[in-house]
């Protein structure tokens, strides 16, 4: 089920016609024509274009709606996810500047490494 | 009726603007948190300190942070000092060389022992759970300042 009927029609049209001619019909601008419309027809991101936008089935508006639903909690659930590992190694790095303060050999290595950063 | 393919695409575009904003949301939550958080208030909230073991362990803190700064001070100084020695070939293996090797390993030694006194004291103030975690977080920062030391 195809969801443009023109695109539809248009493109069967267009098949129709390719395959009726035969290679003595044309002449050399026709000729031209079809192989630059052979040519389109192979590059590779057009023909992806035209498969997500009409050769894939039309679903009801409820079905879209529960896929963008679901798609968006899937996104709301992954930023929770990689929030709260990030959240962690925070809180991981403050862990290591509190030990920095209280274990004097920890405590040097941090003021040198402080020293070592350039301005 | 919708072309399931469009509603594909505007559902992934929708679904990775979702992530991208609460991610992003949620970030500048936590480094704005952090960014106010003194190493000790880190401490307090990770452990659940209550405000009656807040002042206790905050006294410890504030008793043992000069003696851990003149160790560190101490520690750095003979660190520096055995560097210089070690550059030197003509030192190679001379008294001063042992001397100053012989320092540096009894201050780790000290170090490590301190780190452990001060960090046994705390925890005697924290909760049993909150001091389990607290000596099994420091244990592994006590395995990776020996490993530090080593390397």
């Amino acid at each position: 089920m195809k969801n443009d009927p023109f695109s539809t029609q248009f493109d069967h049209a267009l098949e129709q016609l390719r395959s009726s001619l035969g290679p003595n019909d044309l002449d050399g601008f026709e000729r031209e024509v079809w192989a630059e419309i052979a040519i389109r027809d192979e590059r590779l991101f057009p023909r992806l274009r035209r498969w997500i936008f009409d050769g894939l089935p039309t679903v009801s508006t409820a079905t879209a709606t529960g896929v963008a639903a679901v798609t968006m909690f899937l996104g709301v659930a992954m930023a929770f996810f990689q929030a709260e590992a990030y959240g962690e190694q925070a809180s991981r790095s403050m862990e290591e500047r509190y030990v920095a303060s209280i274990h004097p050999v920890l405590r040097s290595e941090s003021h040198a490494a402080e020293g070592s950063q350039p301005e | 009726m919708r072309s399931l393919g469009k509603a594909l695409l505007l559902s992934g575009c929708l679904g990775i603007a979702t992530y991208l904003l609460v991610f992003f949301w949620q970030k500048h939550r936590i480094d704005e948190r952090h960014e106010h958080l003194t190493s000790f208030e880190w401490f307090a909230e990770e452990f659940g300190v209550t405000p009656t073991q807040l002042a206790r362990i905050e006294a410890l803190h504030t008793a043992y942070f000069p003696a851990c700064e003149d160790h560190c001070v101490h520690y750095a100084d003979t660190k520096n000092t055995l560097a210089h020695i070690t550059q030197d070939p003509a030192l190679d293996q001379a008294p001063e060389h042992i001397a100053a090797a012989r320092r540096l390993a009894e201050l780790e030694k000290e170090a490590d022992k301190e780190f452990i006194d001060f960090v046994y004291s705390v925890a005697a103030e924290l909760n049993p759970e909150a001091s389990t975690r607290y000596l099994r977080r420091m244990k592994s920062w006590l395995d990776r300042s020996t490993e530090l030391v080593v390397d």
